[in-house]
């Protein structure tokens, strides 16, 4: 490698460790070694910490954090929406299933019942989760919609 | 819940605040806060002003941080939102000016080390001088922060090969600058 070479690679290092060509030519080279360091110790000397790293800002996020809702883990709608189709395409496939439709005859129509039941508190199941974890963005947005038309009557 | 020590890493904090322990998200704070607190500074100009940014990040950021999805590190969608915030603060007052180098903390520097230190940020200065406005802090992520091409693109917006140029054409500079000054020592 060039010392020329080596000097334009180093202008376009990505904030990383040299690759290995670059400290081969390093260490054969001491005036390229030279260069590097001294660019590198001007760029660490310049990090340390100036007038704006004074400051704590600690206490203040933390006498702010009580006022403010907290983060909560959450599933994005995309989730939900993926989840409820599976649900609805297996409620409509599982009818149609040949180990079902093995079964189903000896049980007789009766069995059917218990399949409904099942697939029915399922559904009771996912949409009131859906709901309870939504209460939140659901009065969001009809606040906004209501901000919305407040503001087009106006 | 045990205290969470200071080597902690991001996303194991961030895990702890989802669980409830508020009292982790302070060592994120402590973390990070020089660097909204001069992208404050850098967008606003006034240490007041660069003090309430930073609190409103940060709030911001804790409110929203079930929505962290670490498509990038937890430090780039923190710049992102810091971004976005001095954007909207400065819409109509002005553009990011990169903090000038007056260091508060260098008693224990050698005077070569303060003198390489005053090259260095003039010969950033000088850099983002010929720079169009809005790439400066693209300078001052990379350099001041150590912040990689890709994450100041994530942080910014802006392409990732127009921030890599800007950075090769401003650290040629530099070197050309510190290589002129060994000169002039040497003579």
């Amino acid at each position: 490698m060039t010392c020329e070479r080596f000097l334009e690679l180093l202008d376009g290092l990505d904030n990383e460790k040299p690759p290995a060509a670059m400290a081969a030519h390093v260490r054969s080279c001491p005036a390229c070694a030279r260069r590097a360091a001294a660019l590198q110790s001007a760029v660490d000397l310049y990090r340390l910490p100036d007038i704006a790293g004074s400051s704590n800002m600690v206490p203040r996020v933390a006498a702010m954090l009580p006022f403010v809702s907290a983060p909560r883990r959450s599933v994005s709608m995309r989730n939900w929406l993926g989840a409820g189709f599976v649900l609805l395409v297996s409620m409509i496939m599982i009818p149609g299933l040949s180990a079902f439709m093995v079964i189903a005859p000896d049980l007789g129509a009766d069995f059917m019942v218990p399949v409904s039941l099942v697939l029915g508190c399922l559904v009771t199941a996912y949409s009131g989760l859906f709901v309870v974890s939504h209460l939140d963005d659901f009065s969001r947005r009809l606040k906004a919609y209501q901000g919305r038309q407040a503001h087009k009557a106006a | 819940m045990n205290p969470i020590g200071p080597e902690a890493a991001d996303e194991d904090i961030i895990a702890r605040v989802l669980d409830g322990d508020t009292d982790a998200f302070s060592v994120l704070v402590r973390r990070y806060q020089r660097r909204v607190l001069r992208l404050g500074y850098g967008f606003l100009k006034d240490a007041d002003a660069a003090e309430d940014f930073s609190q409103d990040v940060f709030v911001k950021a804790y409110v929203g941080l079930a929505g962290f999805q670490g498509r990038s590190s937890f430090s780039t969608w923190l710049t992102r939102i810091a971004y976005n915030a001095g954007i909207n603060a400065t819409r109509n007052a002005g553009r990011y000016e990169a903090l000038d180098s007056d260091p508060v903390d260098t008693r224990s520097l050698s005077p070569e080390d303060e003198h390489i230190r005053a090259e260095t940020a003039a010969a950033l200065r000088r850099a983002m001088a010929a720079l169009p406005e809005k790439y400066a802090v693209c300078l001052d992520l990379y350099f001041r922060d150590g912040m990689r091409y890709e994450d100041i693109g994530i942080a910014t917006g802006f392409p990732v090969n127009t921030i890599k140029s800007h950075v090769f054409r401003a650290k040629r500079d530099l070197r050309k600058a510190l290589c002129a000054e060994e000169t002039r020592n040497d003579l």
